[in-house]
């Protein structure tokens, strides 16, 4: 047998390759956003920080400076100018006893004042859950209202999806609701959505389904699909089967910002069509922790509710 | 100095956190890449961490340990960052199903691209573990201190990756000599 000589030596040779240096834009775009991060809310917009972190770095950075400077002036009409940016009053956290006017926790995630819903708080990406509360969540179209669920965060959204995980790792359980813009066909050619979702989900080769079983996602009918990625289905290098995409400059089977799974996942696909438009709840978490995963997951589509702004 | 940067961007003050960002960028961007081996999640990592930093930085209790603070926040923005890549953003890695044959002189490339390989297959916690060990160079108490995780932890995951290493660079080496007509 050959056997690699001072592997090692080798190892750290290798490991010495590559940058040692910072692009000059992420430290730009490090020292943009600072002044507008607030303390004390650690789990402050995680999720649409990813989002905004896929962008190209002067686009983030741009967004960064139109937010400065829509906060300023929010703060200029609504306190004449008083307030201060990125101070160290915290801003409180949504609460069981909040009224509908409660403020929102991060400035980004503000929604406007027609489309609050009576009874319930408003939710932005970051925020943890507590169970027994009702939340709003208005930065995804159609908006929608949903039980909370101990552990769990809204981890990002955007008008065309919303990510609930628990936990620190995604395969620990997640909740997802998107308005899917492609798909993904099986080999990774990019398709329109097709009129029948469910049909073509189930004509997936790639995918283990059980028949589809009707149920009701906040008074709207809808398809439940349960399965599996098919054993020895074509994943990524990320061992990860990528088949629809909400939105993004690409869809591909490898970078795509979608709905997906890993071949370890156990999941639950619901598609349900609310006032016109079609959208899909993905419910995943690994097959081993899914027994223990599932009546959270259940709990949250039995929660929502698509009320009409206003 | 650094402590003095640190005690004041702790109390609040964003000049000094953005001294500590300038001195530090470099060496956390370095971490990043050679944890995730991709320039663009690096990028985000380091980022996410840096953000992390000044949200949390007033938790930190020992000015002189904002070094492996720092890197601990890295290193756990690369898990997060590996993790999302699993599933929303992954690479395809088109694995030959033959290897090609090569000559001697070619063999130390081939080396490092099965090595390259066999790293990316490793799980972020012990992409870590090599990384911190054999590129920062930190004995492995160190390292547990920076993870804050069990030394023993450290050296079973550090055991576990350089065993797969070797094994995958071992593997290559046998296919090269059997494609060479030479005994494994």
């Amino acid at each position: 047998m050959t056997r690699p000589p001072q592997f090692d030596q080798m190892l750290g040779d290798w490991l010495g390759e590559g940058p040692e240096v910072a692009p000059r834009e992420l430290l730009e775009a490090v020292l943009v956003t600072i002044p507008i991060r607030r303390r004390r809310r650690r789990l402050l917009a995680v999720g649409r920080r990813y989002r905004m972190l896929s962008m190209p770095v002067r686009l983030a950075t741009g967004i960064a400076a139109v937010v400065v400077f829509g906060v300023v002036g929010v703060s200029i009409l609504r306190f004449g100018g008083s307030s201060s940016i990125g101070g160290a009053s915290p801003t409180p956290a949504p609460a069981a006893s909040g009224s509908p006017s409660a403020p929102s926790s991060i400035p980004t995630a503000s929604p406007s004042p027609t489309s609050r819903i009576s009874g319930t708080i408003q939710i932005a990406d970051g925020d943890l859950l507590k169970a027994g509360v009702k939340y709003t969540l208005t930065s995804f179209t159609p908006a929608f209202t949903f039980a909370g669920q101990d552990g769990w965060t809204l981890k990002g959204s955007d008008p065309s999806s919303a990510a609930f995980w628990v936990g620190s790792d995604i395969g620990q359980g997640l909740f997802m609701v998107e308005r899917p813009a492609q798909v993904l066909e099986v080999g990774g050619a990019v398709a329109p959505v097709p009129s029948d979702l469910v049909a073509w989900l189930q004509a997936r080769s790639d995918l283990v389904l059980a028949k589809p079983t009707k149920v009701t996602v906040g008074g709207f009918a809808g398809q439940l699909l349960d399965g599996t990625v098919r054993p020895g289905a074509q994943v990524n290098g990320s061992n990860a089967l990528n088949i629809a995409c909400f939105a993004g400059p690409e869809c591909t089977p490898d970078t795509s910002f979608g709905l997906g799974f890993a071949a370890d996942n156990h999941f639950q696909l619901v598609v349900v069509s609310v006032r016109g438009q079609t959208l899909l709840v993905d419910m995943t978490s690994n097959a081993a922790a899914w027994n223990a995963v599932h009546p959270h997951l259940a709990a949250f589509l039995a929660g929502f509710a698509f009320p009409l702004p206003g | 100095m650094e402590r003095e940067l640190v005690i004041q961007a702790r109390d609040g003050n964003r000049n000094a956190f953005a001294a500590l960002v300038a001195g530090s960028i470099d060496r956390c961007y370095a971490l990043a890449y050679r944890i995730l081996r991709d320039l663009e999640l690096a990028h985000d990592a380091v980022q996410v961490a840096m953000l992390g930093a000044w949200e949390d930085l007033p938790d930190l209790r020992d000015p002189d340990r904002f070094d492996a603070w720092l890197s601990r926040l890295v290193v756990n923005a690369c898990y997060a960052e590996a993790r999302r890549e699993r599933r929303w953003t992954a690479k395809l890695h088109m694995l030959p199903t033959d290897p090609p044959t090569l000559p001697d002189s070619a063999s130390a490339f081939a080396d490092r691209d099965e090595l390259e390989r066999a790293f990316r297959r490793l799980p972020p916690e012990q992409r870590a573990v090599v990384v911190l060990h054999h590129y920062r160079g930190l004995p492995l108490t160190e390292v547990a201190l920076t993870l804050g995780i069990p030394a023993g932890t450290v050296r079973s995951r550090l055991h576990n990756a350089t065993r797969q290493l070797r094994a995958a660079i071992e593997a290559d080496s046998r296919t090269a000599s059997r494609t060479n007509g030479q005994p494994a």
